[in-house]
């Protein structure tokens, strides 16, 4: 006999592990029947463990979301979060230990001054191109009257001397108004606060590829910063109108403005979804996010018709069961 | 002290038996070094992981869990960044599982915070059992009921204990991985892990004997 016959606390269930490997010898596999008859502690363990053996299936769909997600590492290229990122674990794993990636540390230490290095390079970087592009787009855009001149009256004095030789080429007429690009992301003007009061990090994200900012959105979203993921969402589709990243999108942006209570923008979603890519992946759940905003919206006839189309379509889908509540309800 | 004893007789006797698997170099490696530089290693290396990641997050949240593409998303993004950071320390499946395994536990915990507001029965998307008992793969729809009162009850458990007690059991019961496994991949001392995991054990015996509803199965049923 391998243990005692107690609850088997004390066991490492080693052999349980070799067995599932399909390791074990004929003397091993005898001794683990020996063992399983002793040990509650490994008998536990074989009994869930099979438990979800039974859940360990692969779906028909798993291929497709296989492709999804290997297009969207192509598309998320890793060296954006590079250097400065680089030690740090992501989000969502740094959240769920107590001790934060020890070889994150340990490795961040090491390469601390090469990463500086490159972090301080790559934020004199993205000022400059931020600056640059906030300068196109502010001589670029059409200028509303009251904003213009708070903004003027407020940090005018401060900017116009970096500034002034490179603008009034681009935009004579409208250099004396406008304030230059650097103060307007300091002090936006009032037209524009909500804007960038949503966007939480105006820095980073104006030089974030589409891969990249999806998944920095996904990552607001899981860490609850729902404002933020909303505004990354939205600005992915307006500076990447078109990708397959944008147009994914738009359900997890439906289903954030439907939890804020936003129905009819979610309603607008989730069809821009549907109309823009009529055979994606998320079909599904974009319909039964249209479902839960006309709810919502107490349209009950769309609603009926949207509930109708999952179960006919997508009846096999995670949503059908609730549809079918929903059409008995509405019936 | 006794239990010590017990514990090494244990373990040398085990040993005696145990074939140690031959040590082999982790193919993937290499790919994950490419991977942080190169979008077609990182596409190539998602392709290689991504599905065993998906299946644990599918036993983590239920087979049918509306949310199960979104999380696998963020385990996929969570691989991406994290591979950086990767020292080797374990192979790199066992670090992608370990990483899918997280945040879909992070996920159920966000799930059940908001509770409140989400009007979807989570422990309901588990439906295998009724599924396996329709197709035959299970004996009888009392083992199929039995299974998934046990996993719900598991899962429960996950969301009620500390983390980290959480982590290595659902590394133990979820992705099958031994003390030794679970240490490699959370860079904890193996004697830690297995006193983690004979905490959450001893907690999902309680818990499993104090279920009304599994009594009332097996009562009922076979032993």
């Amino acid at each position: 006999m391998i243990a005692s016959g107690t609850s088997g606390d004390a066991c490492r269930g080693d052999l349980l592990g070799q067995s599932r490997r399909g390791a074990l010898t004929d003397a091993g596999r005898l001794a683990l029947d020996a063992h399983l008859a002793a040990c509650a502690s490994c008998r536990l363990s074989r009994d869930v463990l099979a438990d979800f053996d039974q859940v360990d299936v692969v779906d028909i769909r798993d291929g497709a979301r296989i492709r999804a997600l290997v297009d969207m590492a192509r598309g998320v290229p890793p060296t954006e979060s590079g250097p400065s990122k680089g030690p740090e674990p992501p989000a969502m794993v740094r959240s769920e230990q107590s001790s934060p990636a020890p070889h994150a540390t340990a490795r961040g230490r090491a390469r601390s001054q090469t990463r500086l290095r490159a972090a301080a390079a790559a934020a004199l970087l993205i000022v400059c191109g931020g600056s640059a592009s906030a300068a196109v787009w502010w001589w670029r855009r059409p200028t509303p009257p009251a904003p213009i001149a708070v903004a003027h009256r407020t940090v005018a004095p401060r900017v116009d001397a970096p500034r002034a030789p490179s603008r009034p080429q681009a935009a004579p007429a409208a250099a004396a108004e406008t304030p230059p690009p650097a103060v307007r992301v300091a002090a936006p003007a009032p037209r524009h606060r909500a804007i960038a009061r949503n966007t939480v990090a105006p820095v980073e994200a104006p030089h974030l590829s589409a891969g990249a900012l999806l998944a920095e959105a996904g990552r607001a979203r899981g860490e609850g910063q729902l404002d933020r993921a909303v505004s990354l969402y939205r600005k992915l589709q307006r500076d990447f109108p078109g990708t397959p990243e944008a147009q994914v999108s738009t359900v997890p942006l439906g289903r954030l403005l439907l939890d804020a209570a936003s129905p009819r923008a979610a309603l607008a979603a989730f069809d821009a979804y549907l109309r823009d890519v009529p055979r994606g992946p998320l079909i599904a759940e974009a319909l039964y996010g249209r479902g839960r905003a006309l709810e919502a919206l107490g349209e009950d006839d769309e609603e009926r018709r949207a509930w109708e189309r999952l179960v006919t379509d997508h009846g096999g889908s995670a949503y059908a069961p609730h549809a079918r509540r929903r059409l008995a309800t509405l019936r | 002290m006794s239990r010590l004893s017990k514990q090494l007789a244990s373990d040398a006797e085990v040993a005696a038996v145990l074939v140690p698997l031959p040590a082999r170099p982790d193919e993937l490696l290499p790919l994950a070094r490419a991977a942080t530089h190169d979008a077609d290693a990182a596409a190539t290396l998602v392709g290689a992981l991504c599905g065993g990641m998906l299946r644990i997050v599918r036993k983590v949240l239920g087979r049918r869990h509306p949310d199960v593409d979104d999380v696998t998303q963020d385990a996929v993004i969570a691989l991406l960044t994290a591979i950086m950071t990767f020292r080797g320390e374990c192979s790199v499946e066992h670090f992608a599982n370990r990483i899918a395994l997280l945040t879909a536990l992070a996920s159920r915990r966000r799930t059940r915070a908001r509770a409140r507001t989400v009007d979807l029965e989570m422990d309901s998307f588990d439906d295998v059992a009724v599924a396996a008992v329709d197709a035959g793969e299970l004996a009888s729809p009392l083992a199929g009921a039995l299974a998934a009162r046990r996993r719900l009850l598991v899962r429960q458990l996950l969301d009620e204990l500390p983390d980290v007690i959480a982590e290595a059991l659902a590394s133990h019961f979820i992705l099958g991985y031994t003390v030794d496994e679970i240490a490699a991949a959370s860079s904890v001392p193996a004697n830690t892990v297995w006193s983690r995991l004979r905490l959450g054990k001893q907690a999902l015996r309680k818990k499993l004997e104090r279920d009304a509803e599994l009594a009332e199965m097996l009562g009922g049923g076979e032993a």
